[in-house]
């Protein structure tokens, strides 16, 4: 039995180890090494990359980038909740409600990325139709900002909070909503009281599957912002391509996993408590 | 007795099923009425209907004489209890009871002592602090009578409340709910297919079948005197002989000839079931027809030609 067990985890434990431990330990050793002229790594070891992440420019880029990733999340919360909600309500069209969730999957991001930057720039679509229209005489400054990354970034995660949103609240006894119903709560009532609760597992993972993404987010930031706001995710890839800083790059990436790792723990523990 | 809930010719109607067909009933306050009837005979609609979950095709609801149209549930002066008992998972059994209490404005010290008076009343005190997972069955049903009645409704509905139960916690609870509902005296409508549940608790009853009334009336004159076959053969056994019902403890069975003054025809003896407190015999008479006689003891044997029975007041004269 144990041979056997051993038998099927091997696989997955090997890509594991080859392909996640290991550039792990690869980082960490980058991160502890001095940088080289041309980008790449050399002698000797230091801890200079680790203490130069608190100088106030990055500690400013690592607060832009919780701010934003929690108010992404926050946003894709009040809007997958009403659709959550209406999908496991309805009978008929279940299945294909849940597939329309999912439709964006079968394209690249890159490409549906670029088609918000088609719709929002100066001489996109909406600010075209509404200088045509002459409701507006300047357009406007839809793209390159922090409104539209925070945009990209809802319209991007909100499948990943649709869907165990709806996990949760479709297991949910709709004689309990009865029976708040029978004992005096309103619909608004009953939601905060019985349906919030009861789907704060579904929140818990839908939160953490918007939120980890978003806080390392790099697409989304670099296109739709502009490179005009910055985030962890562009920080990390700009030491690795144009600021030539290996180690510099390694340590941030190292300590925005720390910090993703200790948000899910907080998290799960809070959720374990509840259920 | 002032009439509390009025339920004037209600009519709930589905896409190609009638589900409750203009229903007339009356119930007076503190009393104990039951809706018996089997599954899918509108008896659990008309509870919904009542509750407000679903609003009638046509007809009215009326509650002490105010009409309950377009009111939703939450503003309805009725409490259900329900099959599940649906009691909050998320909250413990102090917290279950006081959410109705919550929606009011109450003091918190004014509720606390509402939960431990009905927490007493029906002997949860200890248990404040569990939640629904952690106890019993029948200590589940009792906390969803708790939080009903805290609220202390015109009218408490009842869907098969005692249906989850094992059987012997059902009879037990039985004898609990109607002492309850004499202490409470709060006018109980409780739905069951069970016609022993239905005759051991109400003051009235009423039969349904097909989403109407068949027949409403005290148990006994339900039992005795039952307007329909469908009456007469759901709330016991009956034996059908020339047009006229026999329940099979008013059949007698004998050797010799009974004297006159009673209906008796001659009868051979097809078999017996041992039951424990009594024995059915079941016999054929000479037309054909079958007919089974409840007897506290019997030593007639298969093949025994006898006379089988009864008082002609036995009989049940049914008119459809």
């Amino acid at each position: 039995m144990t041979r056997l067990r051993a038998a099927f985890l091997t696989p997955a434990a090997g890509v594991m180890f080859l392909l996640f431990f290991v550039p792990l330990l690869i980082v960490l050793a980058y991160s502890l090494l001095s940088r080289g002229a041309y980008g790449g790594v050399m002698q000797p070891w230091t801890l200079e990359s680790y203490s130069r992440v608190f100088d106030s420019l990055y500690l400013e880029i690592a607060w832009r980038s919780v701010w934003i990733a929690a108010v992404s999340t926050f946003l894709c919360l009040a809007l997958a909740f009403p659709m959550a909600l209406f999908i496991a309500r309805s009978t008929r069209h279940k299945l294909l409600l849940l597939n329309l969730v999912m439709l964006p999957f079968w394209t690249s991001f890159l490409i549906r990325t670029y088609a918000w930057m088609f719709l929002l720039r100066d001489t996109g679509l909406i600010n075209t139709l509404l200088l045509a229209t002459h409701i507006l005489k300047q357009p406007l400054p839809l793209l390159f900002n922090t409104g539209a990354v925070i945009l990209g970034l809802v319209y991007g995660y909100l499948p990943f909070m649709v869907l165990p949103l709806y996990a949760t609240v479709e297991k949910l006894d709709p004689a309990l909503l009865h029976a708040a119903a029978d004992l005096g709560a309103s619909p608004w009532i009953a939601f905060w009281r019985v349906i919030v609760p009861l789907s704060k597992p579904g929140i818990v993972a839908g939160c953490l599957l918007v939120f980890i993404p978003c806080l390392g987010a790099y697409l989304t930031p670099d296109l739709m912002g502009g490179g005009k706001t910055v985030m962890l995710g562009n920080l990390v890839q700009n030491q690795f391509t144009t600021a030539r800083d290996w180690p510099f790059g390694a340590a941030v990436s190292l300590l925005l996993m720390v910090v993703v790792l200790i948000i899910t723990r907080a998290l799960w523990r809070h959720s374990e408590e509840l259920i | 007795m002032n009439t509390v809930l009025e339920l004037r010719s209600l009519t709930k109607e589905y896409p190609g099923h009638l589900a409750v067909n203009r229903v007339d009933l009356a119930i007076a306050e503190g009393e104990f009425f039951s809706l018996l009837g089997p599954s899918g005979c509108g008896k659990t609609s008309t509870l919904r209907l009542v509750a407000g979950f679903e609003e009638p095709t046509s007809g009215e609801i009326f509650l002490e004489r105010q009409s309950l149209a377009g009111i939703p549930p939450y503003y309805r002066d009725v409490c259900t209890v329900f099959q599940n008992y649906a009691l909050f998972p998320h909250l413990t059994v102090a917290q279950n009871v006081a959410f109705g209490l919550q929606r009011r404005k109450l003091s918190k010290s004014a509720i606390s002592e509402k939960v431990q008076q009905v927490l007493a009343l029906v002997q949860l005190t200890g248990k404040e602090s569990r939640l629904p997972q952690q106890i019993s069955g029948g200590e589940r049903q009792r906390v969803a009578l708790a939080r009903s009645l805290v609220l202390q409704p015109k009218v408490l509905l009842l869907d098969e409340p005692l249906s989850a139960l094992d059987p012997k916690l059902r009879k037990q609870m039985r004898h609990e709910l109607k002492a309850l509902q004499r202490r409470v005296g709060i006018a109980f409508l409780f739905v069951t297919h069970d016609q022993e549940e239905a005759l051991s608790l109400s003051d009235r009853m009423a039969v349904m079948n097909a989403g109407r009334l068949e027949q409403v009336g005290t148990p006994r004159e339900l039992y005795t005197r039952p307007a329909s076959r469908f009456v007469a053969e759901f709330l016991g056994e009956v034996n059908w002989v020339n047009g006229a019902g026999v329940r099979p403890e008013s059949v007698r069975v004998s050797r010799d000839r009974p004297g006159d003054g009673v209906r008796a025809l001659q009868a051979v003896v097809e078999g017996s079931t041992f039951l424990g407190n009594c024995v059915h015999l079941s016999t054929r008479l000479t037309d054909g027809a079958r007919c089974t006689a409840e007897l506290p003891h019997s030593d007639f044997q298969t093949g025994d030609t006898v006379h089988v029975w009864w008082y002609s007041s036995d009989e049940l004269r049914v008119t459809s």
